[in-house]
């Protein structure tokens, strides 16, 4: 005779296996972007800990709910924009100026912010349901690849990349927001 | 089974993958009796089909999260069952086989495996596509499966003619 409620305990805890399984299949991606962030040479220790966020950001997420699994898909790609951007400014060997001063490579991170900011809205409310649910994660997720990019650049890039990716997201919000009332 | 009760499963199923671990003990009680009627009316010892449908079940549950919502989770359901069927024979096969003469099958083993392992997998899609039938289809092709002795009478060669009408209608809309 089966017993019934330690084969329940052993189901439930077999799917949350499973589902740790599938939401640490993405370290992969997190480790390529964040080789390529330590790639650059400049503050290795700051990376190596947004790598490290972004690991813990993307996993928890894709483990919460499927909203969230949709938010590092979308989130993933999207911040990878100014991440590449930094990563190019970076190679060149630019450097950002001291925090409060606004130089061409800060506005070159801004301008990819706000690519990315927008995307990261037009492509979290696709779709009928959950849009509130995937928005802020995949928001957070872009935000932290974004971060990664910009790092080397110094605080005034990081900065002024992340603000634009917020806002720009916000402000692309607003139309969505009042089209679905 | 219900087309209803199928459809309830199938959501309750989605919702967990989802993330809704509220929908675990709904999908837990309505398929447990499922996957045990199935591995029951497969294998011949009670104990052995317990054993596969907990199998089974586990398998389902740890699958649950890369599980494709467009296609029917019951369904999804019973083919791991029917795997875990096969595996289960095959483990009481060899059972027997570790008799005394185990040892006189040792040659061409590479290939007499190889051979063994394709015919199994073929055995498991079918059952699989068996385990979608309905039940009196099931059991109609059970018995021809099984070598079992087949009862002559008309009606039942009608129904069995018929089950075998409908598993080809299904395994040629399934495996092309």
């Amino acid at each position: 005779m089966v017993d019934l409620d330690r084969l329940a305990v052993q189901a439930r805890r077999a799917s949350e296996w499973g589902r740790a399984r599938m939401a640490l299949r993405v370290s992969a991606v997190v480790a390529a972007l964040t080789l390529v962030s330590l790639a650059s040479g400049t503050a290795p220790g700051a990376c190596a800990s947004g790598g490290l966020a972004l690991f813990a950001a993307t996993v928890a997420l894709r483990f919460w709910h499927q909203s969230g699994v949709e938010a590092v898909r979308i989130g993933l790609p999207l911040g990878a924009i100014p991440l590449a951007a930094g990563i190019v400014l970076q190679r060149m060997g630019v450097k950002c100026g001291s925090l409060g001063e606004f130089s061409q490579p800060e506005l070159l991170c801004v301008l990819a912010g706000a690519i990315a900011g927008a995307s990261v809205t037009v492509w979290a409310a696709r779709g009928p349901i959950d849009r509130l649910r995937r928005w802020p994660p995949a928001l957070l997720v872009a935000s932290l690849t974004a971060m990664l990019g910009c790092l080397g650049l110094g605080v005034s890039a990081m900065l002024a990349t992340l603000a634009t990716l917020v806002m720009s997201s916000a402000v692309a919000w607003i139309p969505l927001a009042a089209r679905t009332r | 089974m219900t087309p209803a009760l199928r459809r309830t499963i199938h959501v309750a199923m989605v919702r967990f993958a989802d993330g809704d671990r509220a929908a675990f003990r709904e999908i837990f009680e309505a398929l447990w009796p499922v996957l045990l009627a199935f591995s029951a009316r497969m294998l011949s010892t009670r104990a052995d089909a317990e054993d596969a449908a907990q199998r089974a079940l586990l398998k389902v549950f740890s699958r649950i999260a890369d599980m494709d919502r467009t296609r029917d989770g019951v369904a999804w359901a019973v083919t791991i069952a029917a795997y875990e069927v096969m595996t289960t024979r095959r483990m009481s096969m060899r059972r027997r086989e570790q008799g005394t003469d185990g040892l006189a099958s040792m040659a061409d083993e590479r290939l007499l495996a190889d051979e063994q392992m394709a015919r199994d997998e073929m055995r498991a899609a079918v059952w699989a596509t068996i385990g979608e039938l309905p039940e009196r289809d099931q059991e109609a092709l059970a018995v021809m499966l099984d070598d079992r002795p087949v009862a002559g009478s008309e009606t039942t060669r009608k129904r069995r003619y018929r089950a075998l009408q409908r598993f080809r209608a299904l395994w040629g809309k399934s495996n092309g």
